[in-house]
């Protein structure tokens, strides 16, 4: 014969679950086993006869549940409720949109980026600059070395 | 005289139409069906005393939504579900309102209660109270899921497949629930015979 049930297999046996068919040979020709199954089975039992016991007079239950019930049927306020949500999603959404919209088309259009100069201000202002301190600039050299009544002179014949 | 009492052998989905469309009378035929076991599963939840309320919350709720039951699980199943939901709700609101919370428990701990079977002599009824308070001791021992399914299992009397569909998990999760359960119950009471 072979060895009783272990633990697992009993509680197995006791929730209608699985055994090998080795097993299950075993419980059915083991007094002590099925013993032990049955007593945990009786126990629980016991304590769902003592919930029975609480359970209320079914009619006046019944009465309680129908007293209480709505005149009208539910269908229409679900109904709405079906729609309700949906809809009030598809409007806020609209009503972002269009603020959104509003509020790019209130700013103007976004100012382009100012491209990044590849040579530095400051470094051709100096170069214009050192230029501009020689005094032999090509073609200003004639404007150097005339004198105010030669100016004056030219001045004249240009407005003659 | 409503259309429901014309026709006695309605069957199940029948009831559930005329319910809709506002036929009390059908909807107290589900009620009759199945309040017991709706009773019996807040009774797991929120012990004796508030399962009445419960129970009856659940049910009415069930009226005002029949329009969202599609006919995919069965009547008893979704009906199950917002009992339990209905439960949850109320030891959320309890939770909340910081009243002493039983949901692990369910139960009220009146000895009184625990009502041995009166065709047992004294003696077998004093061992039998024994033992009803220390399963119920034990219960507590497990974890919250595992004493959910265990009590949704016996006491409640609900199959596996119910189960899994009321609780929106796979029946295999079930088994493995109720499985560790009873393991460690048998245990638990392992020398009480």
């Amino acid at each position: 014969m072979s060895h009783h049930l272990d633990d697992h297999e009993l509680a197995s046996a006791a929730v209608g679950g699985p055994l090998e068919s080795e097993r299950l040979a075993h419980l059915e020709g083991c007094v002590s086993c099925r013993r032990s199954v049955k007593l945990f089975l009786d126990h629980v039992e016991n304590r769902r006869r003592t919930m029975e016991e609480e359970t209320p007079n079914w009619d006046d239950h019944l009465a309680e549940v129908l007293g209480s019930l709505p005149s009208v049927p539910a269908a229409p306020i679900s109904i709405r409720r079906r729609w309700l949500n949906p809809l009030l999603a598809a409007a806020a959404t609209i009503t972002i949109a269009v603020g959104a919209g509003m509020f790019v088309h209130k700013s103007g259009p976004a100012p382009a980026p100012t491209p990044r100069p590849e040579i530095a201000i400051e470094e051709i202002l100096a170069q214009a600059d050192s230029l501009l301190a020689e005094d032999g600039i090509l073609d200003f050299d004639v404007l150097d070395n005339i004198t105010d009544d030669d100016l004056t002179a030219l001045l004249g014949t240009q407005n003659s | 005289m409503t259309a429901a009492s014309h026709q006695p052998a309605l069957n199940e989905r029948e009831l559930v139409d005329r319910a809709k469309g506002g036929d009390r009378e059908a909807f107290g035929m589900l009620v009759t069906r199945y309040q017991r076991r709706v009773w019996l599963v807040c009774r797991q939840y929120v012990g004796a005393d508030e399962a009445d309320p419960a129970s009856q919350e659940a049910l009415i709720k069930a009226y005002t939504r029949l329009d969202a039951f599609d006919g995919r699980a069965a009547f008893s199943t979704w009906v199950t579900r917002i009992a339990i939901n209905t439960c949850l709700d109320l030891l959320r609101k309890r939770r909340r309102e910081g009243l002493r919370l039983v949901e692990t428990d369910g139960d009220d701990h009146s000895p009184s209660l625990d009502i041995p079977d009166e065709r047992a002599g004294p003696e077998e009824q004093a061992r039998q109270r024994q033992t009803i308070a220390r399963l119920r001791e034990a219960e507590e021992g497990l974890s919250d899921r595992q004493r959910e399914v265990f009590r949704l299992r016996f006491y409640a009397q609900m199959n596996l497949e119910e189960i899994a569909d009321s609780l929106n998990v796979h029946t295999g999760t079930i088994k493995t629930l109720l499985h560790r359960a009873v393991h460690r119950l048998r245990r638990e009471l392992g020398d009480i015979r």
